[in-house]
């Protein structure tokens, strides 16, 4: 036995020799990362798995800079608007795609219309129904020719919107407002862009330089990029690895240079001398009550079962993540004004939040209102199987049981299945948990402004789409801020939804990576200010 | 004889036909839409859109005929949820890494298996048999993920930062993920082969058991045939039947991939897929995926019971006694 | 012998005149000295004798016995304390707290409840399917064998997952639909052992002689193949009760095994490999119970198939 260890350990040592040889290569700056599944580079690529690749190799009008703040610009050099903030005019710099060609004001114009009038597939063309005749054109009632993006020349395009979109710059860093070569596309095909890497073609700093699908991606820097000289980091490697805990032990042996991870690996992270670190994904985890049910439907009732649950102790004791108790639905980190965050602007909004005093009180008051015994309700609590979502559920079920003593049900049901039943307002009330798509907090509160086709159980409320209606067409950056608070405020004092934190993620760099840049909307990692050591 | 492998052919073709009419039944009838799968609700409008390119807005009698049209024609159709990849392809890139891991495991596993189950048998209640027992309780109670994430830990960070610090190497023996050289291969295709291991194991020593106690055997013996023989011949030939059906049944499995093995070490194989798949309710793939499952089963099963009546002269393929 | 002989010599002619024949006592011979046993009551024996068997027993009794009375002594496994989870054990909660500070052994016992019906209510759904099917199939043979074995193929064929999916919408999401999801396909593997065992018997001179004296199908199937069947079968029984609770393991690793607030040694295992290599009593509890039990299976098992095989008897 003691031969064959010595002997697997000398063939393990001449091994090594020849792979440490083989090994020293590699010149320039490189970092491997790694996401959970094979990404996307289609025109409408989104997503959260696919927000760092799809940066890499493709930048729209602005980008997500430090801090929150819109800089340098991307493919624009310079923007301005109108009075009303209808009409945004971008001039375009003097940018490239990756084989030299230039990218053009048309180029804009073709990636965003082929998404609305079916030229290439999209699942959620709503992202860009704020451009006018949008949702005309996905409709079919009006044309391309009238949708509200137009090339005045090569070198300046022209949105027009819907209503006063005063945060358009933050809007058109989501990728499905991104240019797209229209020669590139009629080459390849328009069913095959970003199929391979030989269908692609980046204006990003970056370039796809090969792909094994399901398996890893290498980007190499992309010298056409107009600002290449200030990216500093040559090569990313980003590999598909699925599963957590094994992300965290290949970082852990030192293979990638980020990775994110869950409070159970925590111990882990920091016994290996690593520093954990927290940012703001820009989420809000919810529930959802169902307004047309017996005893949901009472606004005392869901303002008691709102104010039964103790936010501290559930981000402290359960999530661990770091996570902070809601005081509104907004996420912090998502932007207000030039400086300062919605939150900090509008300030808490949820009045119930724990007092369990006040809960029991309000409870009682409901349950008189309806007139039954706390003992004949039971609720359904619909959750997704995801372990968070599972766990903060049975929580949930516990707090409201023992404050009321009602019973509550945690349906628990694979993520197909449960979002069915949420379309269909299959539950008392829903587990959620939103993110941000753009950085503004009119992503979060869109969803509560009724207009046609209103479903009973949804909310529905006249003082809300009032305020939250005020708040779209102000042109006021501050004013607007706070009448969206206001109606956030209203949709809460309604206890429609019941907030219970503002998620963060933890996250740890190995020793030589420096300047990733992290934050609440897409690229949530972003290494275009990275450097290595 | 050809007659006879001619019709199971033909029945192997109507079984997949069932198998397909089922599955494609099944997946219409289970809720949720390959849609909608973003925190928002969509666009009816948009949703409509999309249903109507994959020509889900067709009734579904529909929808399967012009789905059996295609497969006629070798289209498997493309995939919903990896937009504009067509099923072939994805079957192409990953069963070939599946298969190399499934057969890796599959070697190692009846090798292992074997010995395991026949030194155990004679050596009955003796320490061999004892061990044997033991590897099967670990290979059947210790869940793959279980398994595979604490050799992952042990074997891939610790023992590797141990050799770093010896050494002062990067090398890593046992390197925790993905799929590279045949050092990265190691891990997971003993992950995968230890629940077979530990069936085969049983399952020979079980079955040699039965045939050390038969009259044959012992009137081999007392005739004085070398004991070598009358293992290799009587006992070991004798007990192989009904492992190998086992290990017949355990090739469709373990060549199609493992969910959890790739999942946790980053194999870019085809088991994914089969979760993934049905979990995104991405109807073409789960489907292409079943009937290429469905083959595989059905072909290992018919080549099982060809092989079956050469190990055992008793049996005849038809079904009709020999007398 | 040769001692007794050279002793004898010197009085050998004594011992001849001593001799006289013990009466013939007809009654007396035939009289059976040795208790007789039936085929059940000698493996009994057999069974009792074989220590490690026993010891299996005991445990498997214990187990059971501990799945039926330690959720009445301790029934509050979903109460939670958020200002204690996840604390190592101690003399208020021997196996720690959980994510949300339920008590480990409190879930631990619920769990043992829980995986055991798994296991053997699905196993023994799928022990009586299996049999009865594969021994038809394998006895009557022919056309009416392809189609059975065919319609396997079929069953084995369609992802395991769209059932479990499709059962957990029709029906409520809990125990009962994941044993009949473990029930709609389990059966599949044993039927086919079973088919394979009855098809190399049936070709059997006793099975031959049965048929010869006017047996029935069913006769035969009943009394003479099956029954030898009882081996492999037995051993197949042991191994898949805890192969089923090791199903639901896997199905709590893809979100589909028992859910919240409910506890089994999958989904406590599933949670306790999460927090690996940190919480390390979440992941060992159901760990080594479950390693035991399915020791103790094995240990019975084996025993009970060296009892029931009367060649193996001494």
């Amino acid at each position: 036995m003691k031969r064959i260890i010595s002997l697997i350990l000398t063939a393990a040592l001449l091994l090594s020799v020849f792979v440490v040889s083989a090994g020293a290569e590699g010149s320039g700056k490189s970092i491997t990362v790694a996401i959970p599944s094979d990404p996307s580079f289609t025109v409408d690529a989104i997503g959260d798995s696919n927000g760092l690749t799809i940066n890499l190799v493709r930048e729209g009008l602005t980008r997500q800079g430090q801090g929150g703040v819109l800089s340098p610009n991307g493919v624009a050099e310079s923007y301005e608007h109108n009075e009303d903030y209808t009409q945004w005019t971008f001039h375009l710099r003097d940018a490239a795609y990756q084989d030299g060609t230039p990218v053009t004001a048309d180029d804009f114009v073709f990636a965003i219309a082929a998404q609305l009038d079916g030229t290439v597939e999209v699942s959620y063309p709503d992202f860009l129904y704020e451009i006018k005749n949008a949702r005309g054109v996905v409709r079919g009632t009006a044309s391309v020719e009238e949708l509200g993006v137009r090339a005045i020349n090569d070198k300046t395009v022209v949105f027009e919107t819907e209503y006063p979109v005063t945060y358009f710059p933050q809007l058109i860093t989501h990728p499905m407002h991104f240019g797209y070569s229209r020669a590139n596309a009629e080459q390849v095909g328009y069913a095959n862009i970003g199929l391979e890497p030989e269908y692609f073609i980046s204006n990003g700093p970056y370039y796809i330089d090969e792909w094994v699908h399901d398996d890893k991606l290498v980007f190499k820097k992309n010298a056409n990029y107009w600002n290449a000289e200030n990216i500093a980091i040559d090569e990313i490697t980003v590999l598909i690895i699925p599963d957590e805990s094994t992300r965290v032990n290949l970082f852990l042996n030192g293979e990638l240079d980020l990775v994110d991870f869950d409070a159970s690996r925590l111990s882990a992270i920091t016994a290996a001398g690593f520093e954990a670190q927290t940012f703001n994904n820009g989420r809000t985890t919810y529930l959802s009550a169902n307004l047309e049910h017996d005893v949901v439907k009472n606004q005392k009732i869901r303002q008691a079962l709102s104010s039964a649950i103790d936010r501290e102790l559930l981000v402290a004791g359960v999530v661990k993540n770091g996570s902070t108790p809601a005081d509104g639905f907004v996420p912090v980190g998502l932007a207000g004004d030039d400086t300062r965050s919605f939150r900090e602007i509008v300030g808490p909004t949820l009045s119930y939040s724990y007092d369990e005093a006040k809960a029991k009180a309000l409870f009682e008051e409901g349950l008189a209102e309806e007139g039954i015994q706390a003992s004949d309700i039971n609720l359904v609590l619909l959750t997704s199987n995801a372990t968070e979502n599972a766990t903060v559920s049975a929580a949930i079920q516990q707090i409201w049981e023992e404050t009321f003593g009602i019973t509550v049900t945690v349906d628990v049901l694979e993520s197909a299945s449960y979002r069915t039943k949420r379309t269909n307002y299959e539950y008392d009330f829903v587990f959620n948990s939103w993110g941000a798509d753009w950085n503004d907090a009119t992503n979060f509160l869109s969803g509560y402004e009724q207009t046609e086709d209103h479903n009973p159980a949804a909310y529905y409320s006249e003082a809300f789409n009032e305020a939250y209606l005020r708040g779209v067409y102000n042109t006021d950056v501050v004013a607007r801020v706070s009448d969206l608070g206001e109606a956030e405020a209203i949709l809460l004092e309604d206890a429609a939804i019941i907030p219970l934190y503002y998620t963060s993620q933890y996250y740890a760099t190995s020793s030589r990576l420096t300047g990733t840049e992290r934050r609440a909307v897409i690229p949530y990692e972003d290494f275009y200010f990275a450097d290595v050591k | 004889m050809k007659k006879y492998i001619l019709g199971r052919v033909l029945v192997a073709f109507v079984t997949i036909f069932v198998v397909i009419t089922l599955t494609f039944i099944l997946m219409r009838l289970i809720p949720g839409t390959p849609f909608n799968t973003g925190n928002t609700n969509m666009d009816p409008e948009a949703l409509a859109q999309l249903e109507a390119n994959y020509g889900l807005d067709q009734p579904i009698f529909r929808q399967y005929l012009i789905y059996l049209n295609n497969l006629l024609h070798g289209n498997f159709g493309t995939s919903i949820t990896y937009t504009n990849r067509s099923v072939t392809e994805i079957i192409l890139r990953s069963f070939p890494v599946s298969l190399d891991l499934g057969l890796r495991a599959m070697i190692f596993g009846v090798v292992a298996g074997l010995l395991l189950g026949i030194e155990a048998a004679l050596h009955h209640n003796q320490f061999i048999d004892r061990f044997s027992t033991v590897v099967a309780i670990v290979g059947i109670s210790v869940p793959s993920f279980v398994l595979g994430t604490l050799l992952q830990l042990v074997l891939g960070v610790w023992f590797s930062g141990w050799i770093k610090d010896i050494f002062h190497t990067d090398f890593q023996l046992f390197p925790l993920a993905r799929w590279e050289s045949f050092r990265y291969t190691i891990l997971p295709s003993f992950v995968l082969a230890l629940g077979s291991i530990a069936s085969i194991t049983r399952m020979m020593r079980s079955s040699m058991l039965d045939v050390i106690s038969q009259d044959y055997v012992k009137t081999a013996r007392s005739k004085g045939i070398s004991e070598r023989t009358v293992v290799w011949k009587h006992e070991i030939r004798n007990a192989l039947l009904p492992v190998v059906t086992i290990i017949g049944r355990m090739v469709g499995g373990l060549c199609t991939g493992s969910f959890v093995v790739e999942n946790l070490f980053a194999i870019p194989g085809l088991g994914k897929y089969y979760v993934n798949s049905v979990t995104a309710r991405d109807y073409t793939l789960t489907m292409g995926l079943t009937i290429f499952y469905a083959i595989f089963i059905v072909s290992s099963t018919l080549l099982v019971d060809i092989v079956y009546c050469f190990v055992d002269p008793r049996i005849s393929l038809t079904g009709r006694r020999k007398r | 012998m040769s001692v007794l002989q050279e002793r004898s010599l010197p009085g050998e002619k004594e011992l001849v005149k001593d001799f006289t024949p013990v009466p013939r006592d007809l009654a007396a011979s035939q009289r059976i000295n040795r208790l007789s046993l039936t085929y059940w009551q000698g493996a009994m024996m057999t069974l009792r004798k074989n220590k490690a068997a026993m010891t299996g027993l005991v445990f498997i009794i214990l187990v059971v016995l501990v799945g039926i009375i330690g959720p009445i002594l301790y029934p509050n496994y979903q109460k939670t304390n958020l200002l204690a989870t996840l604390q190592a054990p101690s003399e208020k909660h021997w196996l720690g707290t959980d994510l949300l500070g339920r008590d480990t052994f409190t879930r631990l016992l619920w769990g043992t409840r829980t995986s055991l019906m798994i296991g053997f209510v699905a196993e023994t759904i799928n022990l009586v399917l299996g049999i009865l099917y594969g021994g038809i199939s394998g006895y009557v043979g022919g056309k009416v064998d392809v189609i059975m074995m065919r319609i396997i193929d079929v069953i084995v064929s369609i992802p395991q997952m769209i059932i479990l999916i499709l059962l957990q919408t029709v029906m409520s999401n809990g125990v009962g639909t994941l044993i009949f999801s473990l029930c709609v396909t389990g059966w599949a593997g044993l039927a086919r052992m079973v088919r394979g065992q009855v098809m190399a018997l049936r070709e059997n001179e006793y099975v031959f002689a049965a048929q010869v004296l006017g047996a029935s199908r069913w006769e035969i199937l009943r009394r003479h193949l099956l029954p030898n069947t009882v081996g492999p079968i037995l051993v197949n029984y042991t191994m898949s009760i805890p192969g089923a609770i090791g199903a639901e393991a896997f199905l709590s690793y893809i979100g589909l095994g028992i859910p919240v607030p409910a506890a089994s040694w999958g989904n406590m295992l599933q949670e306790g490999a999460n927090q690996f290599p940190g919480s390390l009593w979440l992941f060992f509890s159901p760990a080594i119970i479950f390693a035991l039990t399915i020791l103790a299976f094995n240990l019975f098992g084996d025993g009970l198939r060296d009892a029931l095989d009367p060649k193996m008897r001494k």
